[in-house]
């Protein structure tokens, strides 16, 4: 049997791996970039459920589950800070008992943290905490997961096939046996037996491309990234949620989120600075001095939020949870899968979920084994690196050495898969060049172009204090120093 | 003893021009800035724009006589403390080649840095070890832009290289006959095989203070021209100009006081925010605009010139915060605290590539108005 799934991101991914254990041959394809859609541009949190207990009890059991078991079969990509719920005083009484119940019900662990302990580690955070909660919550490192599970998909004989757009549907009667897809090289049709389509945001588009009606509900959070790691748990507010009210500590940084806006476009909207300032607002009421914090950048991602019944508007009502769509029952298109919604924290049972249900629509028995199955690839590791053997030394806030770089990768998507260049305090003004320049050289002006225009984007939103002065270093460094056109 | 004395706020390139005019002009100059300014990240080379009449547009307004004399007077200043300026000898605008094979306009250049008016074949050099040293990209860029030929040759790492050598430490050791010899050496093995006579265009660290030595001595060996090509950050091409031109304005007498202004007032009087103060018969406030950190951007996007507590703009699109400053160069009125460079508003020198051109125009109108009021 060969499957064909549409997007690379956390779901398609997923999807892939767990149909790649059961034996099955896959390939993904990807229209722009590995983590390029959502996957890349989320807020990094691994889900304890705690956010969802009262709003959205399903979605929070399977984050949980999901939160556990990533830390046996995945354990490179997640970190395991733990994280805290705070109630401030005047915050929803009967909201927070709910939330203790549906703890319990669900079996979601819980745990009453001192405000005074609590305050004594998170010494920033406003003094007008009535009570806090511990919860299993961590980080979840996006592309480094990513970039495991494209690994080991192709260890297992699979592929993945960036810049090539699934367009259209081949069929056999009212079966599916190909997927036309346009890649740089031309047009060509890859046979198969079932399609699945992961496109996340533009899931309803795919669909739309095959004749069906599907509804995906694109809604767009902003996120602001604060340099310096000056927490490192989670922490979030307690009440139903809403904007601004999420602190998630990653890597070096902290990143404060989100917003809930919907739209009917699936691209992520240049950031407004408007909604900077409204995040930062209500980020000071967790943190008063937050004012203070250098912000470096801020970023929109697009949420795939599903909606079987087609009621569109308050975004933030619309399930967290997923739906697996069988095309063949629902629409009569034999072969034909559609995997909606979700998390990226679920993005395994998501993996699981379509496969069962696709083996069982071709009458096969082959159970999952992505539980079981490490994502991490035994990878031999070079020798350590001795000090002169690194290079020389690329990006100084992120302490990139040449030998860091990745010769056969050139993308800047793909390159920070490996490293964190151009996301510390200089954004890239001074380092993007150097990086990019020892990729592929015909691509580079443009790769260059186009890293900084997204630079400068995320900066502006922001672009207040240092950062307004660090725009303009950049714009005159860029202008006069390298020559781009303006 | 002259009895006129002068407050020059900032050590960017407009501090520095400003401190150098007003000591001609015969003023006691004192420099108040909190950091080097932006000195070390530009090569040093003065724009004029994108074609010699540009000056028509130009906010300031100088005929082209002023302007001839304007650049007579830099050349001999920038003469006065070792380093020559090449102008143009034809009406066509120069280009030099940047780190990543772009050709811009450039106008009165160092000697040490690559200018010609015609795209040409160029034999680019690469440094291993050197972060900025990135050939095959650069070359690919040039031929694409200039439609010409770019050769590319690649040094192997210098003796003693370690991953910490940046380029202030490529240029110390070119300045060392070790480092010297090396380079001759190395790059006459490079250069076997590529057609004579082309051009090369080195990265700028060929030395900090034997630089025009090194670039002769290696035209010798490489039979045929031999320059520099600029980098970012710090930028060793400044570093040369800000070094020499400062030894020599502290030789001349200015006195250089580290602090952050916090305030300047129309007396004329500059605050500092360790409680000094200091006053004189005028002020010259070249703060360098955002980017110099003269001026703030606040959350709401209001551009403020905190020094004189004065709005001088908004902050609503990405590619206007280069052409915002003060929008009279005598900024507080009465004609003795006056805006230069970059704090002065209407030019977009991003844009224009006329950089070089605001700092004359700005700096020699502002010091005809001290005069003015002098008198
Ligand atoms: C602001 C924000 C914050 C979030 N924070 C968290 C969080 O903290 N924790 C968490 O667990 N989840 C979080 N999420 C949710 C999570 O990021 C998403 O659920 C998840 O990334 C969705 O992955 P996906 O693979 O479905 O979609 P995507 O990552 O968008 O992947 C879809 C892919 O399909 C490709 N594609 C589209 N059309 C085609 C085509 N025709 N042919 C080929 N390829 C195509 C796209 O290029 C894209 O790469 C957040 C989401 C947002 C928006």
């Amino acid at each position: 049997m060969r499957v064909v799934v549409i997007g690379a991101g956390a779901t398609g991914l997923g999807v892939a791996w767990d149909l790649v254990l059961r034996g099955i041959e896959t390939t993904v394809v990807e229209a722009q970039e590995i983590g390029s859609g959502t996957s890349g541009r989320f807020h990094g949190l691994l889900h304890s459920g705690g956010r969802y207990l009262v709003t959205d009890p399903s979605a929070a059991k399977e984050c949980y589950e999901e939160n556990m078991l990533l830390r046996e079969i995945a354990n490179e990509a997640v970190v395991a800070t733990g994280g805290y719920f705070v109630k401030k005083y005047g915050d929803d009484d009967a909201f927070e008992a709910r939330w203790l119940n549906q703890a319990a019900d669900l079996g979601v662990p819980v745990h009453a943290e001192k405000v005074g302990d609590l305050r004594a580690e998170l010494g920033m955070l406003t003094e007008s905490i009535q009570r806090s909660y511990w919860v299993p919550d961590g980080v979840l490192e996006g592309f480094k997961m990513l970039s495991m599970l494209v690994r080991a998909i192709q260890s297992r004989g699979s592929n993945v096939l960036e810049h090539t757009k699934a367009v259209k549907l081949r069929l056999a009667g009212e079966r599916v046996n190909g997927v036309e897809v346009q890649a740089p090289e031309g047009t060509r049709v890859l046979d198969c037996d079932a399609v699945v389509n992961t496109a996340g945001p533009w899931a309803g588009l795919v669909a739309r491309d095959w004749g069906l009606d599907v509804k995906v509900q694109p809604s767009y959070g902003l996120m602001l990234i604060f340099a310096n790691r000056r927490l490192d748990k989670v922490v979030n507010r307690l009440k139903s949620p809403s904007d601004g009210d999420i602190f998630v500590p990653h890597q070096e940084v902290v990143i404060l989120g989100t917003t809930d806006v919907a739209q009917p476009s699936p691209e992520a909207p240049e950031p407004r600075r408007s909604e900077a300032i409204r995040l930062m607002a209500l980020g000071s009421e967790l943190i008063p001095d937050l004012g203070s914090w250098r912000v470096l950048r801020g970023f929109n991602g697009v949420r795939p939020l599903y909606e079987p019944s087609g009621v569109t508007g308050d975004s933030r009502k619309v399930s967290r949870d997923f739906a697996v769509l069988d095309h063949g029952e629902r629409d009569g298109l034999a072969g034909a899968f559609s995997v909606l919604g979700g998390k990226w924290t679920t993005f395994r049972l998501m993996g699981e979920t379509l496969g069962d249900q696709l083996v069982a629509s071709f009458n096969v028995d082959s159970p999952s084994r992505s539980r079981e199955v490490p994502i991490g690839v035994e990878v031999k590791r070079p020798a350590p690196v001795v000090k002169d053997d690194r290079g020389a030394l690329l990006c100084e806030c992120e302490q990139v050495y040449e030998s860091d770089i990745k010769p056969t990768v050139s993308s800047p998507m793909q390159l920070r898969f490996g490293t964190w260049f151009s996301m510390g305090p200089c954004q890239g003004t001074f380092c993007a060049h150097r990086v990019l320049g020892r990729g592929d050289e015909d691509g580079f002006a443009d790769e260059l172009a186009t890293l900084r225009r997204e630079r400068e984007h995320g900066l502006t939103v922001v672009g207040w204090g240092a950062n307004a002065r660090l725009i303009a270093l950049e714009q005159s460094i860029s202008a006069q120093s390298l020559g781009e056109e303006r | 003893m002259s009895s006129k004395t002068a407050i020059v706020v900032g050590r960017g390139p407009a501090g520095m021009l400003s401190t150098s005019y007003l000591l001609q002009r015969g003023y006691q100059v004192t420099v108040l800035a909190e950091s080097d300014g932006s000195l070390g990240m530009w090569p040093g080379d003065f724009s004029f724009g994108r074609t010699t009449d540009a000056f028509q547009a130009f906010p300031i307004e100088l005929s082209s006589a002023e302007w001839s004399q304007a650049f007579g007077e830099l050349v001999a200043l920038y003469r006065s403390f070792g380093v020559t300026l090449v102008l143009p000898q034809a009406q066509d605008i120069p280009h030099t080649v940047t780190a990543i094979g772009n050709m811009r306009p450039t106008f009165a250049t160092p000697n040490w840095q690559y200018a010609s008016s015609e795209p040409e074949s160029l034999v680019f050099v690469g440094i291993d070890g050197l972060a900025d040293s990135i050939v095959g990209a650069q070359a690919a860029t040039y031929r694409r832009r200039s439609g010409c030929e770019a050769y590319e040759v690649s040094l192997s790492r210098p003796p003693g290289w370690d991953s910490s050598w940046g380029t202030i430490r490529f240029a110390a050791y070119l300045d060392g006959d070790a480092g010297a010899s090396w380079l001759a050496a190395t790059l006459r093995e490079a250069l076997r095989g590529v057609p004579s006579g082309i051009p090369v265009v080195l990265p700028q660290v060929i030395g900090l203070e034997h630089t025009e030595k090194l670039l002769t001595q290696l035209s010798e060996v490489g039979k045929r021209s031999v320059s520099e090509f600029p980098l970012l950050s710090p930028s060793i091409g400044g570093v040369r100009v800000r070094d020499r031109w400062e030894r020599l304005l502290r030789q001349q007498g200015v006195r250089f006081v580290s602090g952050r202004v916090r305030e300047v007032q129309p007396v004329p009087r500059a605050l500092l925010t360790d409680g000094r103060s200091f006053e004189a018969d005028c002020l010259l406030l070249a703060s360098g605009g955002v980017l110099g950190g003269g001026m703030q951007v606040t959350v709401d996007g209001a551009i403020v010139d905190e020094l004189v507590n004065r709005e001088v703009g908004r902050m609503d699109h990405l590619d206007a915060l280069d052409a915002h400053g003060h929008r009279e160069i005598d900024c507080l009125g009465g004609g003795r605290v006056l805006a230069v460079g970059r704090a002065m508003g209407g030019w977009n020198p991003n844009r224009d590539h006329n950089g070089g051109a605001m700092l004359l125009a700005t700096v020699r109108t502002a010091l005809g108005m001290c005069e003015e009021v002098d008198r």
